[in-house]
């Protein structure tokens, strides 16, 4: 299997360019699931591949990009049957293209274009099952690895990562977009990105789509400080331009070469493309980069945790947590969490984060309710109301993993006490 | 922040008094800070022929649409969206605070509207470079423009995976606060009418009764 920490511990690993603009331009104009072109037009998705393999890249990414169920719903074709297709179809090309040196498939997931619940339509368990189908579809085809890509809502990322390794085996890469200000569009920073994903023990994250080269170089220095895994960098060419109908970038492939060795030279592991570049932005950013040999990662040695939002690091200056979500002692709270009155515990939430608790204690532990229900409810209504980190206060396992797998960033756990089987049955394995 | 326009759609009439008006600036204030603002176009040819043809390839039949981008032979498709950041914020007052989530509502409507200005301005831009000039956004849902086609223009903008804004089964945009629409490039100058005389809502217009207009 393929490890990404080790192989990019000698030398920087290269994703391909851009597979949607290329469609574009070569006439595959106003398709609404241009997936189907696995099916119809296989002979064009893999002269596509063929280009960036013969370009010099080592992994190519399947044209799955917008595969998943919610896309594929209405055509001919099923998600599992197209991811199983266009991974056969990179299998095939990069088999023929590994010589002396190995090509890798890169399973793509992109988002589902719906928004999460509660703010949307789309439930947490059924986009982890979507994601899950594709990524299973993937290994069982010949894929090497899943690249999570262009995702600009944490939820929906976590979705997509746990899918990826409940339903696979594979490694895992998962890079988001950011804008100018390198925010998501759901206002999460970065801080909030590298906690969920390292969390979730991805193998490497980044960024791609959305900005340029020269705009990433900018956030880059940020996501190094914070991050301890490889990092994947796949840059537009520039900024996208429409004329005609066909969408042009602005940065040429010599400018984005250049701008992807600094890249490189900063930390980044993995480089890529995304829209608009082409097999001749590939072939130069690899002569331009291969020589260098990627910086060690140093380990952050940081105690982290996170909303959707912000990323709180504890022990550099004392954390003050709201401990008013916790009935003990507490009459109305016990009231309101036997009668399912969430209104009054989300004016408390409030109300801490405007008082300046960095994170909110939430506790859901009367005798006489269902408690990991109660606390499953509490969490995912919680976490759309703060911007602030949950404690997840239980002394049930149960509730406790039941909190933990809906929750939209990376919560600390309280009441874990020192006593073995405790430690057993909330720690991780491994 | 435009707050006539706000005030507007909150339905005040006249000089708000002083705690609405402090009300409505805090709440625009907080929304600015968060939207995460963006918007995407696409300038396509398009052909009026039984429809209008949106880049040889979107089918779009609509009497209204057709007769709006009359004698236009180039259009831009747009989306723009303040983001799951301003959703979250709409949200979040919704299930704390009605009041302010109601200002907020408001403040966000007009917003997207000040967005789109800019973003219209920016294709002017594009418009003028070819001696064009730009007739009135359309969006899907005005007249018989269909919001079927909202799924059109999220093709061909690629606003979801630019923007990451999404057409819902029942074909509503989210984040709610987003809009999509047409803009015609036009050889000839159309001037806006300030009058009410042509508005649709002449009759029954609540501004038009109680004050001058609602510009």
């Amino acid at each position: 299997m393929l490890q990404i920490k080790t192989v990019t511990d000698e030398r920087i690993l290269f994703f391909d360019g851009a597979m949607g603009t290329t469609l574009q331009s070569m006439g595959y104009r106003g398709m609404r699931f241009p997936e189907a072109l696995n099916m119809t037009d296989p002979a064009v998705i893999r002269g596509i591949h063929e280009a960036y393999l013969r370009a010099g890249c080592d992994i190519v990414k399947t044209n799955t990009f917008g595969a998943n169920r919610f896309k594929a719903k209405g055509t001919a074709y099923s998600t599992p049957q197209v991811t199983a297709v266009a991974t056969k179809i990179a299998r095939s090309a990069a088999d023929t293209f590994s010589g002396s040196r190995q090509r890798f498939v890169a399973l793509d997931i992109g988002p589902t274009g719906l928004l999460m619940q509660p703010l949307g339509t789309l439930a947490f368990e059924d986009a982890v099952s979507a994601f899950g189908e594709m990524a299973k579809a993937g290994e069982e085809n010949g894929a090497d690895l899943i690249l999570i890509e262009t995702m600009n809502d944490t939820y929906e990322l976590k979705a997509a990562v746990l899918g990826a390794k409940e339903y696979c085996s594979l490694p895992i890469v998962a890079t988001v977009t950011l804008d100018e200000k390198g925010k998501l569009l759901t206002g999460g920073d970065i801080g909030a990105v590298v906690a969920l994903l390292e969390g979730l023990r991805v193998d490497a994250l980044g960024l791609n789509c959305g900005l340029g080269p020269s705009q990433m170089l900018e956030i880059l220095p940020d996501l190094l400080s914070l991050t301890s895994v490889p990092v994947a960098v796949s840059p537009n060419a520039g900024l996208p331009r429409s004329v005609n109908g066909v969408a042009s970038f602005d940065v040429a492939p010599e400018e984005f070469a250049v701008a992807m060795r600094g890249i490189a030279s900063m930390g980044a592991r993995l480089l890529g493309g995304c829209c608009g570049t082409t097999p001749e932005h590939i072939a130069r950013m690899v002569s331009a980069a291969m020589d260098i040999r990627p910086a060690s990662i140093r380990d952050k040695q940081r105690t982290v945790v996170s909303s959707y939002s912000q990323a709180i690091y504890i022990g550099d200056a004392p954390t003050i947590i709201g401990e008013r979500i916790n009935p003990t002692g507490k009459k109305r709270l016990k009231d309101a969490l036997r009668q399912g009155n969430y209104d009054y515990i989300l004016g408390e939430a409030v109300e801490q984060q405007r008082s300046g608790a960095h994170m909110l204690d939430v506790n859901a532990g009367l005798p006489d309710i269902d408690e990991k229900a109660v606390m499953s409810e509490l969490v995912s209504r919680l976490q759309a109301v703060v911007t602030l980190p949950l404690q997840i206060d239980s002394s049930s396992p149960a509730a406790i993993g039941a909190a933990l797998r809906q929750y939209n960033g990376k919560a600390l756990v309280n009441s874990v006490n020192g006593k073995k089987e405790s430690m057993e049955a909330v720690f991780p394995t491994k | 922040m435009n707050r006539p326009e706000i005030l507007r759609y909150l339905s005040v009439h006249g000089e708000p008094d002083p705690e609405t008006a402090a009300l409505v600036d805090d709440c625009a204030q907080e929304l600015a800070a968060a939207a995460s603002e963006a918007y995407t176009y696409s300038l396509v040819p398009l052909r009026l022929d039984a429809g209008v043809l949106l880049d040889g390839y979107h089918l779009i039949k609509s009497h209204d649409l057709e007769a709006h981008l009359a004698e236009c032979d180039k259009c831009a498709v747009f989306a723009a969206t303040l983001g799951t950041s301003a959703e979250y914020l709409l949200y979040r007052y919704g299930r704390t605070n009605v009041r302010r989530a109601v200002v907020m509502h408001a403040c966000a409507t007009a917003q997207i509207e000040e967005l789109c200005d800019r973003m219209e301005n920016e294709i002017a831009e594009h418009a003028k470079a070819e001696g064009l000039f730009l007739r009135p956004r359309y969006s899907p849902g005005y007249g018989d423009f269909s919001l079927e086609h909202q799924r059109d223009i999220a093709a061909l903008t690629q606003c979801g995976s630019r923007i990451g804004v999404g057409v819902t089964e029942s074909l509503l945009l989210t984040p709610s606060k987003s809009v999509t629409g047409i803009i015609g490039f036009s050889k000839v100058r159309v001037p806006v009418s300030d009058s009410c005389v042509h508005c649709r809502m002449h009759d029954t217009c609540d501004y038009r009764r109680s004050g001058p207009c609602c510009k």
